[in-house]
């Protein structure tokens, strides 16, 4: 059974223009342990999708089946970051909000800086750190909450083409390690044939899934390296011929 | 340190020098050609006064007592009306950010306070609150606070969304979202209310003082003003410089202070 499971879901928005059919019958299952890109032209809304699946938008129709006890956390586009916290303030925003043990929290929250090799700059500023480096605060502090699944939208999207590479290894690592479940959105379909275990191609608005893709590369290999794989690029073209393809 | 860099480091010592030097400079020039025009008859000293006519004046004041009854009138209810128009009117744009649809149904209201001229309402002041202390702090508080609103819910409402969506995905509410977030985001937006409210409530309480006042810095302009003391005028308008300038560096050092923070 999948973790979690989005059935039927459509979104219609509203204006004094009238109303855009943003989503239409997106069905999707997220398994367990599964690293889920969706990929989808600029205004497709992928984002959109992603925030009905974390809970931050009621669809207009359709409903997400999981169990109660699955946790999600929501990782915004760029780090978001709060510039007045320090490093371990932000990490711990979340067991701050929803008032859980502070004390368990920070040692968890301490143990996966340590970990991630930011023990040093706990104390520190963000607007002092790399963007590398608040990209993996950022992913500390979608993980303190323990979350079963982790959305993670456009989250290289500030970032340039260098930094972007390195950091693409650097969160799917820190996402194996830890286990957990993870969807990415992303219009980068190169990032997300180096990154996921499979690929949801959207078609533009109103957004269906269009596709979906099985990626067998070698899952023990980081991102860039998968990207030097020869499957690769025939992955590449060919998400990249359906994306392009009109929508029947 | 490069021969470079130590060439670079005193390039700039010297600029500061300078700029300091110049700024005395242009001080006591004005000062000096004022007194010189009014020594050599350039001008009539009944007219435009002299720094000395000025600094006799302001001694006089103090001789009689009366110099700090006057400034400590105007400076208390600029002060008053300062904190008054910067409380409420945060105050007022949180209650209005909380309630996004009487934001919107306000802010024709809004609006149009804002662009009305204050000083309009100086009849209708006086006889509501009466020709007193009440009347000069409630045209302060018409000129700061309409302000103070708008740019205050301006900041709040301008915080990025994805930061909202993030807070609520981890089970904020409205209230949370605004002391975690929202409030601590717009701190330095704060501060520079409070520096266009250190001035806008100078602007208040003189142009209060102007319509009813027995005391005050405003009353000695327009008292002098009357009955020809240009002394007088000159050294009100002296004074007020200095102390609208200190209250400005009172919140300039604040600013400086909480911007470590935020």
């Amino acid at each position: 059974m999948a973790l979690v499971e989005l059935r039927d879901i459509s979104l219609i928005y509203h204006s004094r223009d009238g109303e855009t059919e943003a989503i239409k019958d997106v069905n999707l299952g997220i398994d367990e342990k599964e690293f889920v890109a969706i990929v989808g032209p600029s205004g497709s809304g992928k984002t959109t999708l992603l925030k009905i699946t974390a809970g931050l938008i009621a669809p207009s129709g359709g409903r997400i089946i999981k169990s109660d006890d699955v946790k999600i956390a929501y990782m915004p586009q760029r780090d978001g970051l709060f510039e007045w916290r320090s490093v371990i303030r932000n990490v711990l925003l979340q067991p701050e909000i929803a008032g859980t043990n502070m004390k368990l929290a920070r040692e968890y929250a301490e143990e996966l800086l340590e970990k991630y090799g930011l023990k040093d700059f706990e104390k520190k500023r963000p607007s002092e750190l790399s963007g590398g480096m608040r990209q993996r605060v950022a992913l500390i502090r979608t993980l303190v909450s323990k979350p079963d699944l982790m959305l993670l939208d456009e989250p290289f999207s500030a970032l340039d083409f260098q930094t972007r590479l390195y950091v693409c290894d650097d969160v799917l690592r820190i996402i194996k390690a830890e286990r957990k479940t993870a969807v990415l959105v992303t219009h980068d379909i190169s990032e997300a044939v180096s990154m996921a275990d499979r690929i949801i191609v959207l078609s533009s608005r109103p957004a269906r899934v269009k596709s979906e893709y099985r990626i067998g590369l070698d899952k023990n290999l980081s991102p860039l390296k998968r990207r030097e794989l020869k499957n690769f690029s025939a992955y590449f073209k060919n998400i990249w011929t359906d994306m392009e393809a009109p929508d029947e | 340190m490069s021969e470079e860099h130590k060439q670079y480091l005193k390039k700039q010592k010297v600029r500061k020098l300078v700029v300091r030097l110049v700024q005395i400079g242009i001080l006591i020039l004005f000062f000096g050609l004022w007194e010189l025009s009014a020594t050599l008859e350039w001008a009539d000293p009944f007219i435009t006064s002299s720094p000395s006519r000025v600094a006799k004046s302001i001694a006089s004041l103090y001789a009689s007592g009366d110099l700090f009854v006057h400034m400590g009138a105007t400076l208390w209810e600029t002060v008053v009306s300062f904190l008054i128009s910067t409380v409420a009117g945060t105050l007022i744009a949180v209650a209005l950010w909380w309630n996004r649809f009487l934001s919107e149904a306000l802010q024709p209201y809004l609006i149009v306070l804002n662009s009305l001229p204050k000083i309009a309402l100086g009849p209708l002041i006086i006889i509501w609150v009466g020709a007193g202390k009440g009347a000069i702090i409630t045209m302060a508080l018409m000129i700061c606070l309409i302000i103070t609103v708008i740019s205050a819910l301006q900041g709040f409402q301008s915080v990025e969304r994805d930061k909202i969506d993030l807070l609520r995905s981890m089970g904020a509410g409205k209230g949370k979202i605004f002391m975690k977030l929202v409030l601590p985001a717009n701190i330095p937006n704060i501060l520079s209310i409070l520096k266009i409210n250190v001035g806008l409530s100078w602007v208040g309480t003189i142009m209060g003082e102007y319509l009813v006042s027995r005391e005050g810095l405003g009353y000695l302009l327009v008292y002098g003003g009357q009955v020809f003391k240009l002394d007088l005028v000159m050294a009100s308008t002296l004074i007020l410089c200095v102390l609208a300038t200190a209250m400005y560096l009172v919140v300039a050092l604040l600013e400086k202070i909480t911007e470590k923070y935020f």
